[in-house]
């Protein structure tokens, strides 16, 4: 280093040291970038519908009887609002709700707010559609206990339950298994939070939110981190973490047969989670403040925690309860009630450039680029330069692969042999999306 | 130095400076405002609850949190808020009596009022004792009553009770004489079940079931707060220790369940006598 670099370095260092002295400048929280966080955090204009369930008034209407009807269940007494009260923002209010055994189930109800923009479904992400999940409780024999052949059955002996159906698929008017599905699905896509104090904020009213609120903003975007998984307007990842909780309840691992991912269970949304204690997948937090008080001194260090959590957290009491502030804000301040959002049919998927290229980057939990063309018979190459474990799915009638765990530093490859379209996902972070072209030697002639 | 109106008797009330002793004189003053009878009220008004209208000593707008109504002086800040607090296990406790006979929606104004009537006038004094703020878990205990809801209504109502249990803790911590505060706060309480017991009584028979609840929550709070002192004041005076006891048998007697008689067993009168009796021994717990 020249002298230059010293008397530079000296002068850094000094600067450092009287801001120190000077009431620790050094280690104040960054300023909020009001205007970055309000676009980060602003609300859709409409609700995704799949192109294959559209979602019309009748298919809506349906759901909801079908969500209240207890015929649905092997008893003839359990409907799926048994559990998801309407009353406890569609969830029940304990930490687990006791199955038909009596004994209580493996995890908390979860909430149903804002799942017409879920990737996955379950705490353990086990069904890739609100379709498919809407059966599985159904037929669970410690939930609804439901034999569907029969349930159909006694709907279909129902003259008005027929017209339902009718009215609501038109063009395929049987009181069948798939039908049922989407109109569950098409319901539940209509539970959408309302807007709260914090979204006000977020459309410029300043005063929307009190000074410790916004302390609480601050430090949920910052110091504290939680914003690394709880991001965008509906606060959540939609990603699995192991975020240190006691426990044997593997979660997302044994979904993917991935030890790496053992622990981890999908984020949770924010909002409207004043109505709809306790917390975290098993219901083990009752309060908001304990919620602060698991990240800041509670979380099990082991292999599989998750590396978006902050290595060291240290929040003083009055933090502590910034934090909370901020957390009420995103629950209305009386018991909410479904926003009304026009449904818009859209598909899941990567809009990006496609590139030709036949290497992927995974950095910051994207694929980069997001869409690639490639020859038949050309292997694609995924880095893992990210700081996180990855895992790679092809999930396709074509093709099905999976990496395990890629940990940082890993490359997967995989080959294609036949000319087609791929949807590469992470099954830890399934927001990263990545579509594969594959076009045939021919063709790129 | 408080001074404060009791009831001697049927009409008449008197100002006590306290902490003045039982032998302090008695002032006669004017009559407490009372609340005008309407004469189309019928029996059943569940959800005619009159939110007591008397301002708030703090912030909160109307309801149960506030005193000084007739130009009374506000509370200190200490007694405020234990009375406050008091004043919502009051409700909780006559609601959890409504929810094990099954009477949900009758339960449920009981669980609203302590958010809506009481919460917003002791916010800031919870901030000033560090206490962390309460207010979602009340709204979520309501919301599991109006859900009918008895798992759920059980683990928020544990989780509300460690939550007044810790705000009870930091309050009394402050002051130096226990037993004295929290003899002062039961008397702030039975007087605001003495207000809710006026207001439940109309043309000779009891016409307000919400209000009588209230009050019959808040007298059974009362006797609760003071049994927790009881060997402190007997340790004082045994003879203090009877006269309370046996002036809380009588506030008791007049509620004899929960759902009331159509005539009530004494009117309000006999009510604030009983009252007086209790707070005519404060000055014995000096």
């Amino acid at each position: 280093m020249r002298r230059v670099g010293f008397a530079k370095a000296g002068r850094v260092l000094a600067g450092l040291a009287l801001a120190t002295i000077l009431g620790g400048a050094a280690d104040r929280p960054a300023p909020l970038d009001v205007e970055h966080w309000r676009k980060a955090f602003a609300r859709p204009d409409h609700a995704p519908t799949p192109p294959g369930n559209p979602a019309s008034p009748d298919k809506v209407a349906l759901g909801a009887k079908l969500f209240d009807d207890t015929r649905l269940s092997g008893s003839g007494d359990v409907a799926c609002a048994t559990c998801h009260q309407a009353d406890l923002s569609f969830s029940d209010g304990i930490d687990r709700h006791p199955g038909l055994d009596g004994q209580p189930l493996e995890r908390r109800t979860p909430p149903l707010w804002n799942l017409a923009w879920a990737l996955s479904f379950f705490w353990d992400g086990r069904a890739e559609s609100l379709e498919t999940q809407a059966i599985e409780p159904i037929e669970n024999t410690r939930e609804m206990a439901g034999d569907l052949d029969r349930s159909l059955q006694a709907l279909s002996a129902d003259p008005q339950m027929r017209k339902a159906f009718a009215s609501a698929f038109p063009e395929d008017p049987a009181v069948s298994r798939a039908n049922m599905a989407k109109a569950l699905a098409a319901f539940q896509r209509t539970l959408v939070s309302p807007e709260t104090r914090f979204d006000r904020w977020v459309k410029g009213d300043d005063a929307a939110l009190e000074p410790d609120e916004i302390a609480g903003l601050s430090l949920f975007v910052g110091k504290a981190a939680c914003v690394a998984c709880h991001k965008g307007w509906r606060f959540t990842d939609d990603a699995f973490h192991d975020i240190g909780l006691p426990g044997d309840d593997k979660g997302r691992g044994p979904i993917l047969g991935i030890a790496a991912a053992d622990h981890a269970f999908k984020t949770p949304s924010l909002r409207e989670r004043v109505w709809s204690a306790p917390y975290m997948h098993d219901g083990s937090l009752a309060s908001f403040e304990d919620v602060v008080d698991h990240y800041a001194d509670r979380v099990i260090r082991r292999p599989t925690l998750s590396a978006d959590l902050p290595q060291h957290l240290d929040l003083s009491a009055t933090e502590r309860a910034q934090l909370v502030a901020f957390l009420n804000t995103l629950s209305s301040n009386d018991p909410p009630r479904p926003a009304s959002i026009p449904p818009k049919a859209m598909a899941f998927g990567t809009d990006a450039e496609v590139v030709a290229t036949s290497t992927v980057s995974q950095k910051d939990r994207r694929f980069t680029p997001g869409a690639v063309v490639l020859t038949v018979g050309e292997a694609l190459r995924i880095l893992n330069d990210d700081i996180r474990v990855h895992n790679v799915r092809v999930d396709g009638p074509d093709k099905s692969f999976n990496s395990d765990a890629q940990n940082p530093g890993d490359t997967v490859t995989i080959g294609f042999d036949r000319a087609g379209h791929y949807d590469v996902i992470c099954g830890i972070h399934p927001e990263m999306r990545l579509s594969v072209n594959v076009e045939s030697a021919q063709k790129e002639k | 130095m408080k001074k404060r109106k009791i009831w001697a008797g049927l009409g008449t009330a008197v100002l006590v400076a306290a902490p003045a002793a039982s032998q302090s004189a008695l002032l006669p003053i004017q009559s407490q405002p009372r609340i005008e009878a309407k004469a189309d009220q019928t029996l059943l008004q569940l959800a005619q609850h009159q939110g007591h209208a008397a301002p708030a000593a703090t912030a909160g707008g109307e309801g149960e949190g506030g005193e000084g109504e007739g130009g009374a002086p506000q509370l200190p800040p200490a007694l405020h808020l234990y009375r406050g607090i008091e004043m919502i296990r009051g409700h909780l406790l006559v609601g959890a009596e409504l929810i094990e006979a099954g009477r949900w929606p009758d339960a449920l104004p009981h669980f609203l009022h302590p958010e809506e009537e009481i919460y917003a006038s002791i916010r800031d004094q919870l901030k000033s004792y560090n206490v962390a703020p309460f207010q979602v878990a009340l709204k979520a205990l309501s919301q599991t009553v109006k859900a009918k809801n008895k798992d759920a209504y059980v683990r928020a109502r544990a989780a509300l009770d460690e939550r007044l249990a810790a705000a009870e803790t930091a309050v009394r911590g402050t002051e130096a004489n226990g037993p004295y505060f929290v003899y002062e706060t039961a008397l702030e309480v039975l007087q605001q079940a003495a207000d809710e017991y006026e207001e439940a009584i109309e043309k000779g028979r009891i016409a307000n079931v919400v209000e009588y609840q209230d009050a019959r929550g808040f007298v059974l709070e009362a006797d609760r707060l003071l049994s927790t002192i009881m060997p402190a004041i007997a340790a004082k005076s045994a003879d203090t220790a009877k006269t309370v006891q046996a002036s809380l048998n009588d506030l008791k007697s007049i509620f004899p369940s929960v759902i009331p008689p159509k005539q009530p067993v004494k009117d309000i009168g006999q009510f604030l006598s009983d009252v007086s009796k209790i707070e005519l021994q404060l000055g014995n717990l000096r």
